[in-house]
């Protein structure tokens, strides 16, 4: 019995002396956020904004306009353009340098293409400019 | 929620111990510490105060480790007849006194990793947590002549594997 004594004081040195074992570094912070875990807000951006869908619902009410306008119904009717009465406009007599410049004859669908493809270049121009603005 | 994460730097590390007795594996007994403290922190309320809150706490700890390693392991508590442990265990702890600290405490681990969880678990928190019997029963959840003979085999056991690995490596050095 006294030998059994002895050996429980050298085992809870022994015991004491190797002490506690230490968790990893994030154990304490891992469990919280368990606890806790953070609400992740997710804010919805459309990738076209309201802005671009007026400008482009505008551009095409405009279109839809101009070909109801301009272009003739029937073949007795005279397209609007024609109907509109001539303005004389005083001519200004400017002497440019001549240069001569190369006629470029573009179809009336090139010509619509490259308007349909300016406006949609200023809108995409428009519309990063506003995501560089709000990042 | 900070007030709760105060209690888990204090108690961390005695948890994580206990754990790692049972589990004698790193990454298994921090997934059983951190399980024991989420699962302590939901049953606050129904925490009554009839014990001290390290034995509630340490009981959970025991289960959830226990029930982590039947799952694993096949595990099961045998309490046999008890042996008496041999007359030179005083001189072989003289012996081991005399070795430097950082060595000792290696045998040390190394002989609780393999002694059996359960003693390894009673050994710890008996000599390490200075918990009495009736805590012991209480977080164990076994009788007191149980966590005796646990205690004692525990004990007998520790020596027996100190034993075996000094001289596994005394054949080493040979």
């Amino acid at each position: 019995m006294k030998n059994l004594s002895k050996e429980d004081k050298y085992i809870q040195q022994f015991i004491s002396e190797l002490g506690t074992d230490r968790p990893s570094a994030g154990f304490h912070k891992s469990i919280l956020e368990k606890l806790n875990p953070k609400q992740t807000l997710t804010v919805y951006r459309p990738v076209i904004s309201p802005l671009a869908w007026k400008l482009i619902g505008s551009g095409i009410a405009a279109l839809v306009i101009c070909v109801l306008l301009f272009l003739p119904g029937g073949e007795n009717s005279t397209p609007l353009m024609d109907q509109v009465p001539k303005i004389s406009i005083p001519q200004v007599a400017i002497s440019f340098p001549k240069v001569s410049l190369p006629d470029i004859d573009l179809s009336p669908i090139v010509i619509q293409s490259l308007v349909v493809f300016i406006l949609l270049a200023i809108l995409s121009a428009i519309t990063t400019l506003k995501n560089l603005k709000t990042s | 929620m900070n007030a709760y994460g105060q209690l888990i730097l204090k108690h961390e590390k005695y948890v994580f111990t206990l754990a790692l007795r049972i589990l004698k594996n790193r990454e298994e007994a921090e997934e059983a510490a951190q399980d024991s403290f989420m699962k302590a922190y939901h049953a606050l309320r129904t925490f009554e105060g009839n014990s001290k809150f390290t034995t509630w706490l340490y009981k959970i700890v025991y289960n959830e480790a226990l029930g982590r390693l039947r799952k694993t392991r096949n595990h099961t508590i045998q309490l046999g007849e008890i042996e008496d442990l041999p007359c030179d265990s005083a001189d072989y702890l003289d012996g081991l006194k005399s070795l430097q600290l950082a060595e000792r405490k290696d045998l040390i681990r190394r002989g609780l990793d393999a002694i059996k969880p359960m003693e390894s678990v009673a050994l710890t928190l008996f000599y390490l947590e200075e918990q009495n019997i009736k805590e012991i029963e209480e977080i164990m959840g076994l009788t007191g002549s149980h966590v005796k003979i646990l205690l004692h085999r525990g004990r007998k056991n520790l020596l027996d594997s100190l034993r075996n690995i000094t001289n596994s490596e005394l054949i080493h050095l040979l």
